[in-house]
């Protein structure tokens, strides 16, 4: 199969064979990290580019107040796979670990600030949040 | 927020696990209630690995076809780690390196050539990339830039032998990205420079001016 030849010329037969996607954009970054610094400087560069979150908000307060904790679903946390880092081999970094390790954080977003009172309520809800960690999942 | 990332990670059993605010839903909402703050959560991996310099081209774009598990319209990014150990083709195969006033290219196609792609990876591959290495035909790397753009291409050049990655439980051969367009790119070496410290120069996010594909084909 000449792989030249069909990039040159993709055709409708080529694509029942193929996957084709056309490029948005690119980009180029280091993986390799040195201090803790430059990890949260990876790691803020990421968040910068995460989609909103698709919240259903309009009848949480009203939910909340009637012990429905429904709303708690997938749609309300975002898992951003941050891929695969190297630590640089003289780094002081690379001395506190002991790789490979894994890291996973986690914070909060978003105070609203004039979320109302939503008065007594029993926190008690039967489905427990879980950010389980999945160790199969796709890193990069 | 940054502080508190610093200020609260720990290491527990290998795993990192940096908090910042609230371990659980119950403890997220008990602040709501106190403080009329709504939390919602970020969650982010990272695995660390030992190594050097390593420098990854990250492409995204949007299938314009149904193929391969592949939908149409949705977005998928493909990403390549390059080897910052590589040193340089042999020439053999389908060539090797070039430096010239017209291009750049690091050209693996042979098993004595050391790996050019550290790592493959991308939205619907499974498995763990592996240079072709069947014969001395087969493998196929490539990283170019010219006037046409950056090129990042992996694959086996010989038929039916795998590079570790399939689609869709469908085994592939090629993953290429071509006529990336990036401004102010300088092709002109004319002698080997190491790829990574090349694209190194060239970090950040660039959104494409027209033109860029992404194939991924199967054996």
């Amino acid at each position: 199969m000449n792989k030249k030849l069909i990039i040159s010329g993709v055709c409708g037969i080529a694509l029942l064979l193929l996957g084709a996607v056309t490029v948005e954009n690119i980009k180029i970054q280091s993986r390799t990290v040195s201090s803790w610094s430059e990890l949260l400087n990876i790691y803020y560069s990421a968040r910068k580019e995460l989609p909103p979150l698709p919240l259903q908000t309009d009848n949480i307060i009203n939910q909340i107040a009637a012990n429905d904790w429904s709303f708690l679903s997938d749609h309300w946390q975002i898992r951003q796979p941050g891929g695969t880092l190297y630590v640089s081999d003289k780094s002081e970094l690379a001395k506190e670990l002991k790789l490979p390790v894994r890291i996973q954080s986690r914070e909060e977003l978003l105070p609203l600030p004039n979320f109302p009172s939503i008065g007594k309520v029993d926190h008690s809800f039967s489905k427990p949040w879980k950010l389980s960690f999945q160790p199969s999942e796709k890193m990069v | 927020m940054k502080t508190a990332i610093q200020g609260k990670g720990k290491i527990m059993d290998r795993k990192i696990i940096i908090r910042n605010g609230f371990s659980s839903v119950r403890q997220a909402f008990l602040l709501a209630r106190t403080s009329r703050a709504l939390v919602l959560f970020v969650v982010s991996f990272f695995v660390f690995e030992t190594s050097a310099s390593l420098v990854s081209v990250s492409v995204t774009g949007t299938a314009n076809t149904n193929a391969m598990g592949y939908t149409q319209g949705e977005s998928y990014t493909f990403n390549w780690i390059v080897n910052d150990g590589y040193t340089g083709s042999d020439g053999f195969g389908d060539g090797g390196d070039v430096f010239s006033s017209t291009e750049n290219q690091w050209f693996s196609t042979s098993t004595n050539d050391p790996w050019l792609w550290s790592s493959v990876s991308g939205d619907g591959l499974v498995g763990t990339y592996m240079k072709a290495n069947a014969n001395d035909q087969a493998p196929f790397e490539q990283l170019k830039v010219d006037s046409a753009g950056l090129l990042c291409w992996a694959a086996s050049h010989t038929d039916s032998i795998t590079i570790g990655l399939f689609v869709n439980g469908v085994a592939i051969d090629t993953i290429v990205a071509y006529d990336l367009n990036i401004p102010d790119f300088n092709y002109s070496d004319t002698s080997f420079i190491n790829p990574a410290t090349y694209l190194g120069s060239y970090t950040g996010t660039y959104t494409s001016s027209g033109g860029g594909s992404i194939l991924v084909m199967r054996i």
